[in-house]
């Protein structure tokens, strides 16, 4: 049986010839060349020019092409200049968004802890710093008196008893003040301690971009040369 | 000396033992940049660029194929120059057709006054046949020029041009079948030792 070999077959033939056809698509496709003169023409052509191709003579080189050593040139080193400056405003821009956040978030927590440093001053209650101590080893105890609770939050707070911002003698408190002014605290010294790490981290990459800046000036002016 | 053994001390800086691969490799580098690029200037320009690229990255080589490696880096170079010859156009003296591509028929090269008794030597020949290459588009081109121009397998081809082994073997189903409708006007004038060839392959 002759056809003429449509577009879609000459394509399926280059791409037999390839290698290119699914075992799927060989299978249909090779009755098919058994049976149809105009495909087995069509392959052979696909044949015939690959063999043309590899028919094209090599042709030898104008010159050789081997290199002097006076003549190569400098081998690039990788340019650090674009790598500091990067690190350098990176680094910068920690250091301030860092400090900032801190800064902001000290200010907010700040009022509160003011507040509980403030001295009391009412006569009604002040109570004798002695008698408060007093009651330091009731602090095991649960939070039934108010002096109690008062101890137990100096020592939630691990801070040593009549320093730091407890500085006045605690009022006399009815339980759920106490668990309030307990919580507040714990907040606060939480808060401070947070933000210290922070203000760590904003002044570690502070630092960094210093010693970032310092390097990108050097490697600026010794890869410019 | 082997080619391992060339590659490590060429990479410690000995400048002898590079151009032992430069010489066992150059032709190789020239002629495939000849055929793509079609034009003795830059393919030499370009084989000394790529020679000097290789040594400059030589550290880089990671062991495999130091010839796929340096063909590697010369298509990527005729890649670069194609880009620029694209950007940068120049008036062809050869005819172009209708969507300015080199005329895939070889009829320019007929000269109707001779009539059909004119023999093509071989350069003609090889001409015609160039022509028929560069106007192929350049993925196509690549991939004729290294599996059917240069011999090599897929597997390296396909590493070469860093593309999958599919597509490479379907660039080449379409280059192929671009270049025999091309090169069939010149069929019956080929040198009788090629028409030999091809009957064998019938």
């Amino acid at each position: 049986m002759t056809t003429r070999c449509s577009k879609k077959d000459r394509l399926l033939l280059s791409r037999y010839l390839a290698g290119a056809l699914s075992s799927r698509q060989k299978t249909a496709l090779e009755p098919r060349l058994a049976s149809e003169k105009a495909l087995v023409e069509e392959l052979n052509q696909l044949k015939q020019t690959r063999n043309i191709l590899a028919s094209l003579p090599t042709r030898p080189v104008p010159h050789n092409f081997t290199i002097k050593a006076g003549e190569l040139p400098r081998k690039q080193s990788v340019r650090l200049f674009p790598v500091f400056r990067m690190a350098t405003t990176i680094c910068g821009l920690l250091f301030v968004i860092l400090l900032g956040i801190t800064t902001f978030t000290t200010h907010i927590t700040s009022p509160q802890m003011a507040a509980m440093s403030e001295p009391v001053e009412s006569e009604e209650y002040a109570t004798d710093e002695n008698q408060l101590m007093g009651a330091a080893p009731k602090a095991a105890q649960p939070l039934d008196t108010p002096q109690a609770s008062s101890s137990a939050i100096m020592e939630a707070t691990s801070l040593p008893s009549g320093a730091g911002v407890l500085t006045a003698p605690l009022p006399e408190l009815n339980q759920g003040e106490a668990e309030d002014v307990e919580k507040v605290v714990i907040r606060g010294v939480d808060s401070i301690k947070r933000s210290s790490i922070w203000v760590t981290i904003a002044w570690v990459f502070g630092i960094i971009s210093v010693l970032s800046t310092v390097a990108m000036f050097y490697f600026y002016y010794r890869e410019r040369v | 000396m082997d080619e391992t053994q060339l590659i490590k001390e060429a990479k410690s800086g000995d400048v002898d033992a590079f151009n032992s691969l430069v010489l066992a490799y150059q032709v190789r580098v020239y002629n495939l940049a000849y055929r793509i690029l079609s034009d003795e200037d830059s393919a030499e320009d370009t084989t000394q660029t790529v020679f000097l690229t290789a040594y400059q990255k030589l550290s880089g080589f990671r062991g495999g194929s130091f010839l796929a490696w340096i063909l590697r880096i010369t298509t990527n170079q005729c890649y670069d120059r194609l880009r620029y010859a694209k950007r940068h156009p120049t008036a062809s003296l050869e005819p172009l057709n209708d969507d300015d591509e080199s005329m895939e028929s070889p009829a320019w090269m007929k000269d109707s006054s001779s009539g059909p008794e004119v023999l093509l030597d071989q350069a003609e020949l090889e001409r015609a046949i160039q022509q028929c290459i560069n106007a192929l588009p350049a993925d196509y081109r690549m991939v004729a020029v290294l599996v059917d121009v240069q011999g090599m397998d897929y597997q390296s081809v396909a590493e070469i041009i860093k593309t999958p082994m599919g597509t490479v073997k379907s660039r080449l189903a379409r280059a192929r079948l671009k270049l025999r409708d091309c090169l069939s006007g010149i069929r019956e004038l080929m040198p009788s030792s090629i028409r030999l060839n091809m009957e064998g392959n019938k």
